[in-house]
């Protein structure tokens, strides 16, 4: 992958190639490697799978009848394909996978795709995204955060495949350097007040790789919260563990298992290092190098800091008493600990949240927080599915191939089953709403936008997409602790759907877009609704819904239409796509019907829901 | 079964939260029957004024002489015995209209730390995300009738709504003074084909409610039809600046804060209850004098401008406006003619709907190092604004983590400044 690295996901050469010719083996995990990380060779398992899909599916048989439920229908291959596509690599099918996945009769063809959506190059880059985010929140920015060095940090893991124990324990203990230096990003005032999940240093091409190997990416999460470590051993103890030990940051509460007596020896492990300049002075505009260096005691700028006083002067130590301070570093000592075999919330921790993130809901929800106040739904098979990945050696592969086997996760989202209230249960699909760049993946797959942007002269695509990423990003607060039952989205999200640049113009038959297309190519107008159906829902429109729409067409194809002129105040404006023009030609009706057609698809909650 | 997601509901659908004080619903009754309450409850609207980064309080409101003072000298204000920096000359001939409190202090000298308390009322503690003082004024009176948004985030992205849900955040204008982003038709739409539009989604999107029978679509579509209302709404008018005098401009000042001002101004008047205004570039390490001499350049005519036209309006009564920063910042000057974070003693400034104007409360000693008399600190800023507005400080809600959550952490009204 050359482009930009945050842009991979939504690069055309990335299209996805995912659905097997029946009989051919899918892609080998080994094909996706990277640069700067070696590959790890899976350690041999400790034991045989003891509790894969089946034994998942039998506990959830077991419970729906003791609690009266019934499980939805088995999903169609269409939605199933879209549903894995948008969990595992982040974006929607290409048309064609999907009608080949569909018409492929091979038994095993769910698992097949699963697997090559995991050796997909885009399935590194959307964990990439989805981490930063857990991690570094949107809001982080900082002189000495190089984001775009933790992403390819993040990326590079997760192309070759490195263990979660290994990944957390070399984050948590992260020491080394920030990053290469030079000119931070520049990012366009618009987007910046609200900040952008974006790197700060501009990669210059193919040799950063090596540079980059230089320095040590992760010690950014470090560095972000420089000056509070306590809300570094929060974020910890809640992402890692799903302990929210943070509840006794203040003071104790009557309710909560942890006290501030705990929650200081644990934050304390986060005070023995410091933070050396590398650029001395104030290089403006550019990323300041710092090296993380560990320490045999608490860092002075700690000790010094009174509000600090009662953490630096409690003794490093884990929530089970181990003590910290023994051997090579506080942080190296706590990430032995955190990432232990016999750890009891570490695996439990992560299985939890991939289930919340695949099946739309975890076993804690949310999944950052397993205290025993917050009912759990079936935490006997959590505990089961968490010992077997630690036999599994914390494969992340493993487990998305364990949970997307299931058949709770193979359910439709429909009102035919019989559900609890809140579906805790799983018996139907839980809808999702697509993340920024899912979103933003999805759109600009559906409308081929970047061809019909080619097409009007814009050379630059990275810029473009750059473009496009924060102008989008900039419309999403996203909040993994904001869980209210009922959607949640802005009116900022909503007009920019309704009304904003990439809708707008990924509506129209301009020369390279994906309507175009679907026009040029022969076929009546129940062929034409077929395509763009299946370009934009990744399905077959129903029959009503067929006729619906070629009636549509039809009339308002016939009926004609008045000249509008260009917006002025308040419309889309010139801004990343302004080259495509405001200006509408010379009025072709059915042309025109067919734009209010993918309008309506792409503003169309099916198309907005992982579903 | 009480699960926390039981709560939660209850807690949303209730739209007040799960505990509505009697309090509140006699602050409520008291509104119609006139000075029943005479503390509470004047303010229908609050602008905002975010000093982001954290303003040296003795290089403004709180100057001092001495080792601590820079080269700008304190000028004498319309009250006698206020003195505040001699580059705020317009505030500080209406200095009767503000309450000065100079007794600011906080704990949290990290931005943003600070900045999420200034908001919120509370520090960060990562498993509660608190709503915005903002969000709580959104949520408890709701979308004005105008159809525009209930909080209002001009040039600055702002805190947002936490637990309460985006859907009460302050709808963020990025350009002050013009129309927002995406509230008109694209190319080639007009109102006709708006709504042919609007009926091939309804249509796609009732199939797809019927055959998932999930709430979320109806929350989507309700979505859809604000923005729609926003769209649509004559109020909609009031974010385009253009449409005053020249005059009225000019007296702002020409930057984007003072638009940011006048625009707050006209989505007051247009019902909105929650508008915050941000000007950035307070924290100033380096270069300390100049720059807060440039700054003070754009905030007097932009501050002093919204109080008169707010006047002029006829809002001056039912409007508070608030100036606040981060925090203070240090007496000392650094090596490089800065000053550097201090949150031990600052100031704060309110003026209008319910405040007591020309008087100063609270004190720092000589260096303007610590608060010697009258501290305030930022919960009880906060509750003496809900206050304004009728609101309990007081009142609770349920975290979705079944924790209670009050408005403000702990904070009592600052009654010597209420009138």
């Amino acid at each position: 992958m050359r482009s930009l690295p945050l842009l991979g996901a939504l690069s055309l050469a990335a299209a996805l190639a995912v659905v097997p010719a029946c009989g051919s083996s899918p892609a080998t995990l080994a094909s996706r490697t990277s640069a700067s990380v070696a590959p790890v060779a899976p350690r041999a398992a400790t034991k045989q799978a003891s509790f894969g899909a089946d034994a998942i599916d039998g506990a959830l048989r077991e419970a729906w009848q003791k609690q009266g439920l019934a499980p939805a229908p088995r999903v169609d291959d269409a939605t199933f394909l879209r549903r894995a596509t948008i969990d595992i690599i982040g974006t929607i099918p290409q048309p064609e996978a999907t009608t080949a996945f569909v018409a492929s009769t091979a038994p095993d063809k769910r698992a097949k795709v699963v697997e090559a959506l995991l050796a997909s190059p885009d399935y590194a880059e959307h964990w990439m995204n989805y981490w930063d985010d857990v991690l570094m929140g949107r809001a982080t920015k900082g002189p000495v955060v190089d984001r775009m060095a933790f992403r390819y940090w993040l990326r590079a893991r997760f192309e070759a495949n490195a263990p979660w124990d290994r990944m957390v324990r070399d984050l948590v203990s992260a020491t080394g350097q920030n990053s290469i230096g030079g000119a931070r990003v520049r990012i366009p005032q618009a987007a910046s007040v609200t900040s952008v999940p974006l790197g700060t240093t501009v990669p210059k091409g193919d040799e950063d790789a090596a540079d980059l190997d230089k320095i040590n990416g992760a010690v950014n999460w470090t560095l972000r919260f420089e000056g509070m470590p306590q809300d570094l051993a929060g974020n910890a103890s809640r992402i890692f563990l799903g302990v929210q030990i943070q509840c006794a940051q203040c003071h104790d509460h009557k309710t909560e298992k942890w006290k501030q007596d705990d929650f200081r020896r644990f934050a304390s492990a986060f005070l023995h290092h410091r933070v050396d300049p590398i650029d001395r002075g104030k290089p403006m505009g550019n990323m300041k190098r710092v090296e993380v260096v560990d320490l045999g005691k608490v860092g002075q700028r700690f000790a010094k800091n009174a509000d600090l006083g009662p953490i630096a002067a409690t003794k490093a130590t884990a929530l089970d008493g181990t003590d910290l301070e023994k051997g090579e570093g506080t942080r190296k000592a706590l990430a032995t600990w955190m990432t232990a075999r016999d750890n009891p919330w570490f695996a439990k921790a992560f299985v939890n949240r991939m289930w919340g993130h695949f099946l739309g809901r975890g076993f804690y929800d949310p999944v950052d927080d397993m205290r025993a106040v917050n009912t759990p739904t079936m935490p006997e098979l959590l505990d089961k599915m968490a010992a077997d990945w630690v036999a599994h050696d914390y494969d992340i592969p493993y487990l998305v191939r364990t949970i997307c086997a299931t058949e709770a996760y193979q359910l439709e989202a429909s009102a035919t089953a019989k559900s609890d209230p809140e579906n805790t249960y799983w018996t139907r699909f839980h809808l999702v709403p697509l993340g920024p760049e899912e979103l933003l993946n999805g759109l600009l797959r559906a409308t081929d936008l970047e061809s019909a942007a080619k097409k009007a002269g814009i050379q630059n695509m990275d810029a473009l997409r750059l473009q496009l990423v924060q102008q989008y990003a900039f419309l999403f607060d996203v909040d993994e602790t904001d869980d209210t039952p009922d959607y949640s989205g802005t009116v900022t999200q909503a007009l920019s759907l309704l009304n904003g640049q990439l809708v707008g113009q990924g509506a129209r038959a301009i020369p390279g877009s994906a309507l175009d297309d679907v026009l040029a190519k022969p076929g009546d107008d129940g062929a034409k609704i077929d395509a763009l159906v299946l370009r934009v829902l990744s399905r077959k429109p129903t029959d009503a819904e067929r006729t619906r729409w070629v009636n549509y067409v039809q009339i308002a194809g016939k009926t004609p239409r008045a000249t509008i002129p260009p917006p002025k105040r308040g419309g889309p404006g010139g801004g990343p796509l302004g080259r495509l023009g405001n200006r509408v030609p010379p009025v072709d009706a059915r042309r025109a019907a067919y734009e209010d057609v993918m309008w309506a698809l792409l503003n169309s909650s099916e198309f907005v829901f992982n579903h | 079964m009480l699960t926390r997601r039981n709560l939660l509901r209850a807690g949303v659908t209730s739209g007040l939260g799960l505990v509505v004080s009697s309090w509140l619903e006699r602050a409520a009754l008291a509104d119609t029957a006139p000075s029943a309450t005479p503390r509470a409850g004047r303010a229908k609207s609050v602008i905002l004024l975010y000093m982001n980064g954290g303003p040296s309080h003795i290089d403004t409101w709180d100057p001092k002489t001495g080792k601590v003072a820079g080269p700008a000298k304190s000028i004498k204000t319309n009250v006698p015995g206020i003195m505040i920096s001699e580059h705020m000359p317009r505030l500080a001939s209406m200095t009767n209209k503000l309450a000065i409190v100079r007794g600011m202090t906080s704990k949290e000298g990290n931005h943003q730390r600070a900045q999420y308390l200034l908001r919120t009322g509370y520090s960060p503690n990562p498993t509660v995300a608190h709503p915005s003082l903002a969000a709580w004024v959104a949520k408890r009176f709701g979308e004005p009738a105008t159809g525009l948004p209930g909080s209002v985030s001009i040039g600055g992205p702002s805190i947002g709504a936490g637990f309460f849900g985006v859907q009460y955040g302050p709808f963020v204008v990025q350009a002050p003074g013009q129309l927002p982003q995406n509230v008109g038709y694209g190319p080639g739409v007009d109102d006709a084909r708006f709504e042919a539009r609007k009926g091939l989604l309804d249509g796609l999107d009732s199939r797809f409610a019927t055959q998932t029978g999930d709430a979320k679509i109806d929350g989507r579509r309700q979505l859809y039809a604000k923005a729609d209302r926003l769209m649509h709404a004559s109020a909609l008018k009031a974010f385009d600046a253009s449409e005053e005098t020249e005059a009225v401009r000019a007296s702002y000042g020409d930057t984007p804060f003072g638009r940011g001002c006048l625009t707050a101004a006209r989505l007051v008047g247009s019902g909105v209850r929650f508008v915050e205004a941000t000007l950035d570039g307070w924290d100033t390490h380096t270069d300390v004098f100049d720059r807060t001499k440039t700054l003070m350049g754009t905030l007097d005519p932009a501050m002093s401008a919204l109080l008169d036209d707010l006047q002029r309006r006829g809002l001056a009564d039912s409007t508070l406006v608030v100036w606040m920063g981060d925090f203070g910042r240090t007496p000392s000057i650094n090596g490089n003619g800065g000053r550097d974070h201090f949150p031990n003693a600052w100031s704060a400034v309110l003026a209008g709907a319910g405040i007591r104007g020309g008087v100063v409360h609270g004190e720092t000693d000589a260096d303007g190092a610590k608060v010697v008399k009258d501290a305030v600190t930022v919960p009880n800023l906060l509750a003496t604004v809900a206050t304004t507005l009728g609101m309990d400080p007081a009142d609770m809600v349920q975290s979705p983590a079944g924790r209670p959550i009050a408005l403000t952490d702990g904070g009592m009204p600052v009654k010597a400044i209420l009138v």
